[in-house]
């Protein structure tokens, strides 16, 4: 039975939602997981290969078995409704939050106090990069071929090629290859691979599928079924260089074109979004701008690494608990090496002693150390062999002042001696 | 001679370098590196999880994994084997499916999700 209040409302099953629900019953009563598939567990579920846990769990775990240790934590009185189907949501006068949702029993309609978004998030859809040519079957994002292969069983074709070298891209090649199919190459516009370099080794190299990097898809050709497609080099400006265009036969061609956070459910509550992340703007206590809303995971912004993702649902709930005083609040600002800051201002009237800070830099640094400044006094530094746009650092930073006006973060390279 | 690699172990994937005279590995953050570095200059081994049909057409393949490494040039036989299996009744996550997979000793064939059935 679905309640008429809440003390906190949860959008989305997945690994944030799971463990904000976890975390959220150790301070609140009457908690509900809304979740818009059949199951518990998000994208996870589809993510068959391992890798997952390592720092949680302390151990190599595939998708769906963190998934169900995950699962397995959430007390039974949280309220969880499937097949759900948010409508409505509305931040009140007194800051609470309605929502409208239906589901197989009918249409509910309840009040929270605290909600928290963990709805993650999508792929860039295919209409968003530019190809020309026809239309035709055949062509999908790698989310899709990972549906498809691994929950319906299917495989999309014969004789593949993949877009883009992102961790999806590349553990679809390689899945593609085991179940027998022929990866001809993955092929990157940029001229590094914007996955992690341990899966271009196990998912690329170990099957001698060939990355080829600064080059990109012109055309696809074939008018029902995809027949083939034409590669191109690009210069160091990403533009075509028509002269290198080659058609290349193939039946499948799976574009990894990288992952932006929904924007849904934010966009019903007028939340703001960041032009960098294309999540919604937070303060350190994981807010957005509207009084009692928070985010976590990849609704928020994209992270690498589950276990990540795990410990913001965990934050998110807790600062859901606290009750917070009167915003104010501060921009965070950072140097030209780095992409972008999450979170993206200070709440100095709720400023707890240790905030978690997360970016991301530009360009591949090697020897670099990041600064924290406050006020332009350096109140944390770390040492980095290397930084690779990829991976995103996660950090819990230590509040040296509570009052101050500015936090920069910059990134500098380390003098030889 | 010096071999360079990339640890695949954990997402920091060091740059590693191994000295095969002075069975030296450098550029590993952790310990783990170095034990990685020396198996896959000897004999790499790999994970493998896949996928197992079923008879439940509400679920007609469900994910496994071999609950050990097994050598890499031993994947596509794994592969072949793991295709001809057809699960026909309810299963457990962690159930084995088939032990002491390829004559490994202490490899296992496990299920990584639940076969709920029809
Ligand atoms: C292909 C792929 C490979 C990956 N590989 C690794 C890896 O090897 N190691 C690793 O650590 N991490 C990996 N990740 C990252 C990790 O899986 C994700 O970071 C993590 O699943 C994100 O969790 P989340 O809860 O934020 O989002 P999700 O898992 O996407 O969960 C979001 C949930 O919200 C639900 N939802 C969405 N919209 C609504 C709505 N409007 N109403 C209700 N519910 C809604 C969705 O159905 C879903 O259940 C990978 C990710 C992908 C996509
Ligand atoms: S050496 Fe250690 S830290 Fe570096 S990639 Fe290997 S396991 Fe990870």
């Amino acid at each position: 039975m679905i309640k008429n209040t809440y003390d906190v409302v949860i959008i989305g099953g997945g690994p944030a939602g799971l463990s904000a629900a976890s975390a959220a019953r150790k301070y609140f009563k009457d908690i509900l997981i809304i979740e818009r598939k059949e199951a518990l567990g998000g994208i996870l579920l589809q993510c068959i290969h391992d890798g997952f846990g390592l720092t949680r769990y302390k151990e190599e775990l595939t998708g769906p078995e963190y998934a169900f240790k995950e699962i397995a934590k959430l007390k039974e009185d949280i309220d969880v409704a499937l097949n759900a189907n948010v409508y409505y949501l509305k931040s009140l006068e007194n800051d609470d939050i309605e929502i409208k949702f239906y589901d197989m029993e009918g249409v509910h309609h309840l009040i929270t106090h605290k909600l928290i978004l963990a709805n993650g998030c999508r792929e860039r859809s295919n209409k968003e990069i530019a190809i020309l040519g026809t239309n035709p079957a055949g062509v999908y994002s790698a989310g899709e071929a990972q549906y498809l292969i691994n929950i319906l069983g299917k495989l999309p074709g014969r004789r593949c090629l993949i877009l883009g070298s992102g961790d999806i891209g590349l553990i679809m090649a390689r899945r593609l290859t085991l179940e027998g199919a022929k990866v001809i190459g993955v092929y990157e516009i940029k001229n590094t691979p914007s996955g992690l370099e341990r899966n271009i080794v196990q998912c690329l190299k170990d099957y001698d599928i060939p990355l080829h990097l600064s080059m990109s898809v012109s055309k696809v050709h074939g008018r029902k079924k995809l027949e083939a497609v034409s590669v191109v080099k690009v210069d160091e400006n990403m533009k075509m260089i028509a002269s290198s265009e080659e058609k290349i036969a193939c039946d499948t061609l799976i574009i990894s074109s990288g992952l932006i956070p929904m924007a849904d459910m934010t966009k019903k509550l007028n939340v703001l979004k960041s032009p960098l992340t294309k999540g919604p703007i937070i303060s350190q206590n994981y807010e957005t701008n509207v009084p009692n809303v928070f985010v976590s995971g990849n609704a928020l912004h994209v992270h690498n690494l589950v276990d990540d993702v795990s410990y913001t649902g965990e934050r998110a709930a807790y600062f859901a608990s606290l009750n917070l005083k009167e915003r104010k609040y501060i921009d965070v600002s950072f140097d030209k090496n780095i992409t972008y800051v999450v979170p993206q201002r200070i709440d100095i009237n709720n400023l707890e002693d240790k905030i978690d800070i997360a970016f991301r830099v530009k360009k591949e640094l090697e020897d670099v150390t990041l600064k924290i400044k406050i006020d332009d006094v350096i109140i944390f530094q770390r040492k980095f062999i290397k930084l690779l746009p990829p991976e995103m650092v996660l950090l819990n930073v230590k509040m040296t002042k509570k009052v101050f006006d500015k936090l920069h973060l910059e990134v500098e390279e380390n003098k030889k001696v | 001679m010096i071999h360079h690699l990339t640890c695949i172990v954990c997402p920091n994937g060091c740059a590693l370098t191994y000295d095969d005279k002075l069975d030296e590995v450098k550029g590993n953050k952790c310990p783990r590196g170095e034990s990685f570095a020396k198996e896959e200059i000897l004999a790499p081994k790999r994970n493998l999880t896949a996928l197992v049909k079923t008879i439940y057409s509400n679920q007609p393949v469900v994910s496994v994994r071999l609950s050990n490494k097994i050598l890499k040039k031993d994947i596509f036989q794994a592969m072949k084997i793991i295709d001809e299996i057809i699960i026909d009744h309810p299963m457990k996550l962690g159930d084995i499916i088939i032990k002491d997979f390829l004559n490994y000793q202490d490899v296992n064939l496990i299920l990584t999700k639940d076969v709920k059935g029809e």
